[in-house]
């Protein structure tokens, strides 16, 4: 299998992570906002293990390892980041993020 | 305290305790007390009899008198560390002969003004304060010449000149009187100011000598003039100021002796009372000014105070003319006064001219013998004119004229005073002047040249002047016809209190004589007096120990000692130079006394012959060539006119000019710069703060205003905004980054 190299895994991740920022700029739904945050995570994680592959020294992989702590602080901060959103909508009824401007005060 | 100086102490603390009692009793009651006179004339009377106390016991009749003073100091003023060059200045009383012959002149005359005026004053207003006045001055006086410090000599001198003053314009209502009060005061500034400058430059140099003691003592001043002679001494390098120095103390004497030119206050002063006059314009004050150049002789000496060859100083010369100059000068001025106290003025003016001139020429024995014996012949003329002017109530004498059979107490001593003051031998003015002329010449002789007889020849020519005027003065106001025949029958004897201090007085115009004559063991010739004088300021054997410095600071080095070395015995070594001088004194002494018989007897039989013979009063205007010069004299040598027409307005013009100068420039640019730092440059300062300072720091607050409200409307607390921005930026770095790398 030939090589697809390491400039399409970067493009692939870097759309990956424009369409997470998309996402989260863009959408008004908090759980959404959330998806696009998983995204985002997971466009840096291919980075990483890509980076690993072609540039890194071959018998390590830091780049594997940091993509699998990003995986579990993902999984953590989905976890917390839910628990907030329950909170706001017990608050204020609603999950639409752009009602949620208290932070300004 | 010695026992010696508690007795001066006492002297001169009498008077002034009288005169304090007047004083705290006005300050209590504002009037002085009506017995201020008994109090004043028991106080000065208590002073004379401890001076002649002290003149008999220790001057008189003891060997050279006082050979070791006694003497008294305390620091009055220190200002800074000793050892670090203070500022000090000393209060010193020392007793020596001087000082005793001094007191003794002030006392008798003083207690014979003080007795004579309980009955000339008496119908005058203010009688009190004139014996108020009286007894301050004779405190001041006595202080005067108790101390030997230079400095309170000054001070002294200056308070028997306001003194002076008050009692000139005693009549003040009357406007000759408050003007010639004024006038004896301003001219006596002019010395006056000399004199301070004169100190303060002895202080400056003598302080660098001796920088932890008080330098103005008369001990130190001697002292630095015989230092001449070492290697290191005060005025070494400074010669030329010594020789200013002389000048500058000098003019002191010119002004307050009453000395040609700034003589003219004295013949003014006669607006005073006449006690006053006898007492302190013509026996004691007057003769401060002689006092201190005698005190201060060595000064004058300059370097030939060391070795007695004293003849080629040039200040000494420079005063010597200014005596005889302005004792020919009054002398011939006294020819034509019409005023009996001004032609006494005149005389007196004359006389202290001689005195003087014998400082000049080196004698300042023969000027203390003249100042003793003239301070009462003069006093006692002076007295008797005031008995005069008390009966005829005129000054004129033209107004008198016979008064010889109705005033004979005043006209025997007026007579005997003025046969003394002429010089008739047997009389003390006599053995006074001779002394002095006898000195001129021999200076004369001494220094060879023709110059060096000017002050003899104008004092010979005085002394024949001096029998002339002054029988003038007698003729006309006791002899011939009455001028004015309603006041001459209205005239009559004084009583006792003016008679009887007026024959003490005309006795010792002739006893004084004696004084001259040897008296007291140890003592080889005919200058008892003049000894006495010289031991306290030359000093003969200090030749002896001047072999090196190092002696003679041995020699000085002692503090106690506050006088000079004296000579013990008569056998002290002299110089070759002293030999020599009174070598030259004695060989001119025989003709001179022919000489001035001579000139006595032509003087008074010339007077005898116009006033009495012819009953001429005004002989200069009936003889052709001499009505030109009369009008001069009578215009005073328009010295009185250069001063009051030419001296004053000029001074006058100086001082507005002065003044102008003052308002226009000086205050222009004091206004100007004012104006310039005051308002201008405030006012751009204003500027400044205004436009520069507030804006900048209100431009700060606008800029901070204006970012506020640039960033506000980005925190608006959606959260995707934020990521948006971050976004932004963060695409922006990559952007930079790219692009530099």
């Amino acid at each position: 299998m030939p090589d697809i190299g390491l400039n399409a895994y970067m493009l692939v991740a870097a759309a990956i992570f424009s369409a997470g920022l998309g996402v989260v700029v863009a959408r008004r739904n908090a759980i959404a906002v959330l998806c696009g945050l998983e995204l985002i995570l997971n466009g840096a994680s291919l980075n990483f293990v890509a980076l690993n592959r072609y540039t890194g020294p071959v018998a390590r992989i830091d780049g594997q390892m940091f993509a699998v702590f990003i995986i579990i602080l993902a999984a953590a901060e989905a976890a917390i980041a839910l628990a907030i959103l329950l909170n706001l909508y017990q608050m204020t009824n609603t999950v639409q993020i752009d009602e949620a401007d208290s932070l300004k005060n | 305290m010695p026992n010696l100086v508690m007795l001066a102490l006492l002297v001169v603390v009498l008077p002034l305790a009288a005169w304090t009692y007047g004083f705290l009793y006005a300050f209590f009651n504002r009037r002085l007390p009506s017995y201020q006179d008994k109090l004043a004339t028991a106080a000065i009377s208590g002073s004379l009899v401890i001076a002649l106390y002290m003149f008999f016991t220790e001057v008189l009749f003891v060997g050279s008198g006082i050979t070791n003073p006694e003497s008294w100091s305390f620091t009055w003023i220190q200002i800074g560390v000793t050892g670090h060059h203070p500022f000090i200045l000393n209060l010193d009383l020392a007793v020596d002969n001087i000082t005793v012959i001094m007191f003794v002149v002030v006392t008798i005359v003083a207690t014979c003004v003080h007795w004579y005026s309980q009955s000339y004053m008496e119908d005058e207003d203010r009688y009190s304060r004139f014996f108020f006045y009286l007894g301050l001055f004779t405190f001041s006086m006595l202080a005067c010449v108790a101390t030997t410090n230079l400095l309170m000599l000054f001070i002294f001198w200056e308070l028997v000149g306001v003194c002076s003053y008050f009692l000139i314009g005693f009549f003040f209502l009357k406007k000759s009187a408050g003007d010639a009060s004024k006038k004896a005061f301003v001219v006596n500034r002019i010395g006056d100011g000399c004199f301070m400058a004169g100190i303060c430059l002895i202080y400056s140099v003598l302080s660098r000598y001796w920088p932890d003691e008080g330098v103005l003592s008369f001990a130190r001043i001697w002292e630095s003039i015989a230092l001449l002679g070492a290697a290191d001494g005060p005025w070494v390098g400074n010669e030329s100021l010594l020789t200013a120095v002389g000048l500058l103390v000098f003019m002191g004497c010119v002004s307050k002796s009453a000395q040609f030119p700034l003589h003219i206050w004295l013949p003014d002063a006669m607006e005073g009372p006449t006690p006053v006059s006898a007492l302190i314009h013509a026996a004691t004050m007057v003769v401060a000014g002689v006092y201190m150049i005698v005190r201060m002789f060595p000064l004058m000496a300059g370097e030939g105070y060391l070795s007695g060859n004293y003849f080629d100083s040039p200040v000494l010369f420079i005063i010597a003319c200014f005596g005889a100059i302005t004792a020919i000068f009054a002398g011939t001025i006294a020819l034509a006064q019409s005023d009996l106290k001004k032609g006494l003025a005149y005389s007196t003016c004359s006389q202290l001219g001689y005195m003087v001139l014998a400082v000049g020429v080196g004698s300042i024995g023969a000027a203390m013998f003249h100042l003793f014996t003239h301070a009462f012949f003069k006093a006692c003329l002076f007295l008797g004119s005031g008995s005069v002017i008390h009966a005829v109530h005129s000054q004129e004498m033209s107004d008198m004229g016979g008064l010889k059979d109705k005033m004979p107490h005043t006209r025997w001593t007026f007579l005997i005073s003025c046969l003394a003051i002429a010089g008739t031998p047997l009389f003390s003015g006599f053995m006074s002047k001779e002394a002095i002329l006898g000195q001129a010449a021999a200076y004369g002789l001494q220094v060879g040249a023709f110059w060096a007889w000017f002050p003899f020849v104008l004092g010979g020519i005085t002394a024949f002047l001096t029998a002339f005027y002054m029988f003038r003065l007698y003729w006309l106001t006791f002899h011939g016809e009455p001028g004015d025949q309603q006041k001459f029958d209205h005239a009559h004897e004084s009583p006792s209190k003016m008679i009887v201090p007026l024959w003490a007085l005309a006795a010792l115009a002739i006893v004084s004589a004696g004084i001259a004559m040897p008296f007291g063991a140890g003592h080889t010739g005919g200058h008892w007096f003049q000894d006495r004088v010289n031991d306290q300021v030359i000093v003969k054997d200090y030749l002896a120990v001047n072999a090196s410095t190092a002696e003679s600071r041995s020699v000085f080095g002692d503090q106690q000692q506050v006088h000079l070395v004296h000579h013990h015995d008569a056998a002290a070594i002299a110089s070759p130079v002293v030999e020599e001088f009174h070598h030259n004194f004695h060989s001119v002494h025989y003709p001179l006394l022919g000489g001035s018989i001579v000139a006595v007897i032509f003087g008074i039989a010339g007077s005898f012959f116009f006033f009495v013979r012819n009953r001429n009063k005004d002989f200069l205007a009936d003889i052709p060539p001499a009505v030109e010069y009369r009008r001069v004299l009578q215009n005073l040598y328009y010295v009185d006119w250069f001063a009051c027409e030419r001296v004053v307005p000029t001074t006058k013009d100086v001082a507005d000019a002065a003044g102008r100068f003052d308002n226009r420039v000086v205050d222009g640019i004091v206004n100007g710069t004012a104006r310039f730092f005051g308002r201008d440059l405030g006012w751009a300062v204003g500027r400044i703060d205004n436009i520069v300072v507030d804006g900048a720091v209100n431009g700060a607050g606008w800029l901070m205003m204006a970012g506020g409200s640039l960033f506000r409307g980005m925190v608006n607390g959606r959260i995707q905004d934020y990521v948006k921005f971050t976004a932004v930026c963060m695409g922006v770095l990559l952007l930079w980054v790219l692009a530099a790398g």
